[in-house]
């Protein structure tokens, strides 16, 4: 190779140093970021060669003092680079530090030596320089393995560029020592070379940089699309990776903007680290620098309270990522060390951003349609399901009432047809009872439809009242023994005595629904178990069978209206409606009813009912409290339980025999009556036939307290509750405590134009426990009674503005009142009282026919009270001798109820004498 | 007089088996009132007396505790060389929705009556079969 080539190729070299180190001065210019300024110190030295270079080529001699002028800065090279590399990796700072002193130790000695320059010299000089070189070379290459993509290739480069610089310097101490010539010109190719290397790495043609910034882009599309995304989530998350590889970032993280302004992370890639699942409220924009990135800590508190403590020194790129149509998200690059892409790259490959956006918005849009066309499917199966339910349930209701008028039509219709004998039609007795048998059956299936109509309109009414429900049971089990035996079952119990607050016959009808479930669905010879528990707040009876089970999938639809679950082919007939109507009424008691099953297992069917509460004693003692008449022969059980219900709280009094009980009562009017069955002259039967069949006692709660076994005739009878001796007392007490205190107050309207007298009923009246309305005018007195409910009508029979009997009419003319019983007082008794006169007071219940004398035996106006609940109706026609009288009208017709319905609490004995009204 | 007919009563439900004997004991038609009835409530239990054979109608119940009384005609319809007459099968059931009558005629019945049926229905259609 000619010299003149070896000049022109040198003269490239230093072109190109000098292109370098003018491209890093301007950046560093620009953006006074520290790489650049690295950058451009590096590519010093070689263009201050070229510089002088170009000037003694223009003088045309070239002084000897010029060897040290280029060599001592171009010994700084490696010590420069070092530094680049440690703006990029962890570079030890023992190593920087003795390059330092190594370089400052050599120029000194170059100053020093004279010329030409010792060759021990120049072989230490290059041996330093190939050594730092080569270090600095290794660093770059193992920062370049850790990396990926483009920044691989660049550090690649970067660490190529640096070693044949190294060795170029190498080649050129050999040249000084040999002087050869082809040394010096193969080290000004290694030098052209290095600095072309260093040019692409460093500060590459815009060219080169699209080139590179395409292919990440390209391959960051294509592994978008190829990524498994199956949620918009997952898409960002694969957009986050894929940016980490391209980019050779630490960690990133992709930020989009929630609807109400603030950031949430869509991605992260990177070293795990803690991230809140919160929202940020910083803005990342704040972190962009122009020309150089800045730390995590400039970014505020709420990114690197996001980010946390780890990052804080971390150098943050922020890019901008516009998401199509309008959405600008955020992609931050995170790197302990300085990265090689320039912002404008990273910002193409941000743009990516944007498709990762559309990505994920159509996958948004899959999921949400997906979803949608399951929901879909799901409730058109449903519909479909209940389609057919109702299809089926019409198809076996009328298939089920069917079977039942067969039978009832068939029969009757023999009947009908019949040959007379005589007068007398032969009708055999079974004829009958098969109809009437089928009617029952008939009437079931229409009964239970109802119900469960009435419980889902929320109509039902329940009764509530303290139920032993163990009793209950029990009583049920003797009625369907015949069932259990029919299919020789097993029926084994393990009952606590327990009281639920319940509804007595829908109890019953639960219990009864649970068992003929069991029975029905247990093969012969099986055993069904029921089991009765209970705390203090809520009891549970629990019904298991080994029948033939239920799958889990099926479980909650046995609780479906005409559902019948498992094999069509085994199905038992039945319209699929008990154990619907039976979650219904245990739901209306606030209970809750469970199956536990598998096929094959058998079922367990477990209803939880609220307690019933126990009561409290009252602290206010006997005096004012409740009066509970007691009918019991055994003085030591009377005893006992007059103890008990005293210390209760309650006033008892006792009756050894039936009719001396209901002698009491009548005069008495017992808030409650516990009462015996074995008594001496007439039964308890009779006496609570003879309470219920008096209109004044009917409402009094009769208890039954027997060593009799007859729960079942004792309630049919009317009895609130049947307790069997030993009497469970918190039961008993409960269901007292619960009986009277669910009666209401009587609401009782006095209207009568004499204050005086007005109050003294008033007062009477409210002693007794009624609420009281008053009014002085007959008109309001109209008035009110048209617009609320009263038990009862108290009116003086002559007011001024309204005649007593003209306001009977009225209250009769009117729908709302006409049931309401009227108790007229005679005015002209009342007027004539002196005062502290005990004189009689003539007062009259219009509504049962009643004229009594109220203030008999000196009682006073109290005894008006007792007068309410105190009502011989049927034994006293009253007013007969005004036929025409519209009150004459009322008492015959008897579509009033007796005033006697009218309970008060604090009934005081009173002997009312009885006279007619004339 | 020539032999009584022989009717078979295919029915689960006594009260029903009460019901047809009472009806058609006390029949106006001689053919009827006279005819001779065997019960069976079950599938198999009629199968065993179609076997047997000897009849002339059956009135046959669709809901049997063992399946469906539609196979039975199936099976008859389906009997390929018969020695003897094939009896005339009426199907008596409370399922009345017309794909419920077209599945029985489809099967082989050959008549169809409705639960529930008044006295003169089920005679009338006793005896119209048992004339020919």
């Amino acid at each position: 190779m000619s010299d003149e080539w070896t000049r022109l190729v040198l003269l490239a070299a230093e072109i190109t140093f000098a292109v370098l180190f003018l491209r890093a001065l301007l950046g560093y210019l620009r953006g006074r970021d520290p790489l650049q300024g690295d950058l451009t110190l590096v590519f010093g030295p070689c263009a201050l060669v070229f510089a002088l270079d170009l000037l003694w080529q223009t003088i045309g001699d070239k002084p000897a003092w010029t060897g040290a002028l280029t060599a001592v800065p171009l010994m700084a090279q490696p010590y420069l680079t070092l530094r680049l590399a440690a703006r990029l990796r962890h570079v030890p700072r023992a190593l920087s530090t003795g390059t330092l002193l190594g370089w400052i130790g050599l120029a000194l000695l170059i100053s020093l030596a004279g010329r030409p320059i010792p060759d021990p010299l120049i072989v230490t000089a290059v041996i330093y320089f190939l050594g730092a070189e080569a270090t600095a070379a290794i660093l770059l290459f193992g920062k370049a393995r850790t990396r990926t993509g483009t920044n691989r290739a660049r550090l690649m480069t970067a660490a190529g560029a640096t070693l044949a610089f190294a060795v170029m310097i190498m080649l050129i101490g050999t040249a000084a020592l040999t002087d050869s010539q082809e040394w010096r010109t193969v080290s000004r190719i290694m030098a052209l070379a290095s600095g072309l290397g260093y040019l692409i790495a460093f500060v590459p043609p815009r060219r080169l940089r699209r080139l590179a910034a395409a292919a990440a882009a390209h391959s960051i599309t294509e592994r978008l699309l190829r990524a498994p995304a199956d949620s918009p989530e997952q898409v960002w998350q694969t957009y986050t990776e894929i940016m980490r590889v391209q980019t050779g970032a630490d960690a990133v993280a992709v930020l989009l903007p929630r609807a109400d302004g603030a950031l949430e992370q869509a991605g992260y890639a990177g070293p795990p680290i803690d991230l809140p699942d919160e929202p940020i409220q910083g803005d990342p924009s704040a972190l962009i620098r122009r020309g150089r990135p800045a730390r995590l800590r400039e970014g505020g508190p709420a990114l690197l309270r996001h980010f946390g403590d780890e990052l804080r020194d971390d150098f943050v790129t922020v890019l901008r990522m516009p998401v199509p149509p309008d959405v600008e998200g955020w992609v931050l690059l995170f790197n302990r060390f300085r990265n090689l892409f320039s912002d404008d790259d990273l910002g193409l490959l941000a743009e990516l951003g944007g498709q990762a956006g559309i990505l994920a918005g159509r996958q948004a849009v899959t999921v949400r349609e997906r979803r949608l066309a399951t929901e879909l499917s799901r409730s058109v199966e449903a519909l479909t399901r209940a389609n057919e339910a109702k299809s089926n349930f019409l198809a076996n209701m009328s298939h089920e009432l069917r079977t039942p008028l067969n039978a009832i039509i068939g029969f009757s219709d023999l009947m009908r047809l019949e040959e007379p004998e005589g007068d007398r039609r032969r009708v055999p007795a079974d004829w009958v009872d098969h109809i009437h048998g089928s009617g029952r059956h008939l009437l079931g299936l229409i009964n239970d439809i109802l119900d469960l109509a009435k419980v889902e309109a929320g109509r039902i009414d329940l009764r509530l009242a303290p139920v032993r429900l163990d009793t209950a049971v029990e009583e049920l089990l003797t009625s369907i023994t015949p069932l259990f035996s029919e299919k020789r079952l097993t029926v084994r119990t393990d009952m606590a005595a327990v009281t639920a607050l319940a509804d007595r016959l829908r109890l019953r009808q639960i219990v009864e629904n649970l068992l003929s479930n069991a029975i029905k669905f247990t093969p012969d010879g099986g055993t069904i178990t029921i089991t009765v528990t209970g705390t203090d707040t809520d009891v549970c009876i629990v019904v298991a069978d080994t029948g033939v089970g239920i799958a889990d999938t099926d479980a909650e639809r046995v609780f479906e209206e005409f559902q019948q679950v498992g094999d069509p082919d085994r199905r038992k007939a039945g319209t699929g409606l008990g154990l619907a109507l039976t979650r219904r009424l245990v739901e209306a008691h606030r209970g809750e009813i469970t199956l536990t099953s598998a096929p094959g297992q058998g079922s367990t069917f477990a209803v939880r009912l609220p307690a019933a509460p126990v009561a409290r004693p009252s602290a206010t003692g006997a005096a004012d409290g409740p009066y509970v008449l007691l009918v019991e022969d055994d003085p030591h059980s009377a005893e006992l339980m007059q103890t008990q219900l005293t210390n209760a709280g309650y006033r008892v009094g006792v009756a050894g025999t039936g009719e001396s009980g209901l002698a009491v009562a009548r005069a008495h009017r017992p808030d409650a009556i516990v009462l015996d069955v074995e008594l001496p002259g007439i039964s308890g039967w009779e006496v609570i036939r003879r309470l219920k069949a008096d209109a004044a006692l009917a409402g009094v709660p009769v208890f039954f307290a027997s060593i009799l076994d007859e729960a079942a005739a004792g309630l049919a009878l009317g009895a609130h509750d049947y307790f069997i001796k030993p009497v469970d007392q918190p039961a008993l007490l409960s269901a007292l405590a619960n009986a009277i205190a669910a009666r209401p107050a009587p609401r009782v309207l006095v209207i009568d134009h004499d204050d005086a007298v007005r109050h003294a009923i008033e007062d009477g009246l409210r002693a007794g426990g009624a609420e009281v309305v008053a009014c002085a005018d007959g008109r309001d007195g109209l008035a009110r009674s048209r617009a609320e409910n009263f038990d009862l009508i108290v009116c003086d029979m002559q007011s001024p503005s309204e005649d007593g009997f003209s306001l009977l009419a009225a209250i009769e003319q009117d729908p709302s009142g006409r049931h309401t019983p009227v108790l007229g007082l005679s005015a002209a008794a009342l007027a004539e009282r002196a005062p502290g006169d005990n004189a009689p007071l003539i007062a009259t219940a219009m509504a049962g026919g009643v004229v009594a004398e109220a203030m008999a035996g000196g009682a006073g106006w109290d005894s008006l009270a007792p007068l309410l609940g105190h009502h011989p109706a049927s034994q006293h026609p009253a007013i007969p001798h005004h036929p025409s009288h519209p009150a004459a009208r009322r008492t015959g017709g008897g579509a009033h109820p007796p005033a006697g319905t009218i309970q008060l609490r604090n009934p005081v004995p009173v002997h009312a004498e009885i006279e007619e009204d004339q | 007089m020539s032999d009584p007919h022989r009717i078979l009563l295919v029915e689960d439900e006594e009260l029903n088996r009460m019901l047809v004997k009472a009806v058609l004991s006390r029949a106006g038609v001689d053919a009827v009132r006279n005819a001779e009835l065997v019960d069976a409530t079950t599938l198999s239990e009629a199968r065993e007396n179609v076997r047997a054979g000897g009849f002339d109608l059956i009135l046959l119940d669709l809901n049997l505790p063992d399946g469906n009384g539609l196979t039975l005609a199936r099976e008859l319809a389906a009997d390929p060389a018969p020695d003897r007459p094939r009896p005339v099968v009426v199907a008596v059931t409370a399922s009345v929705l017309p794909q419920d009558q077209k599945a029985a005629l489809d099967a082989g019945c050959d008549d169809f009556l409705d639960k529930p049926y008044a006295a003169a229905d089920l005679v009338a259609t006793v005896a119209r079969h048992l004339k020919g």
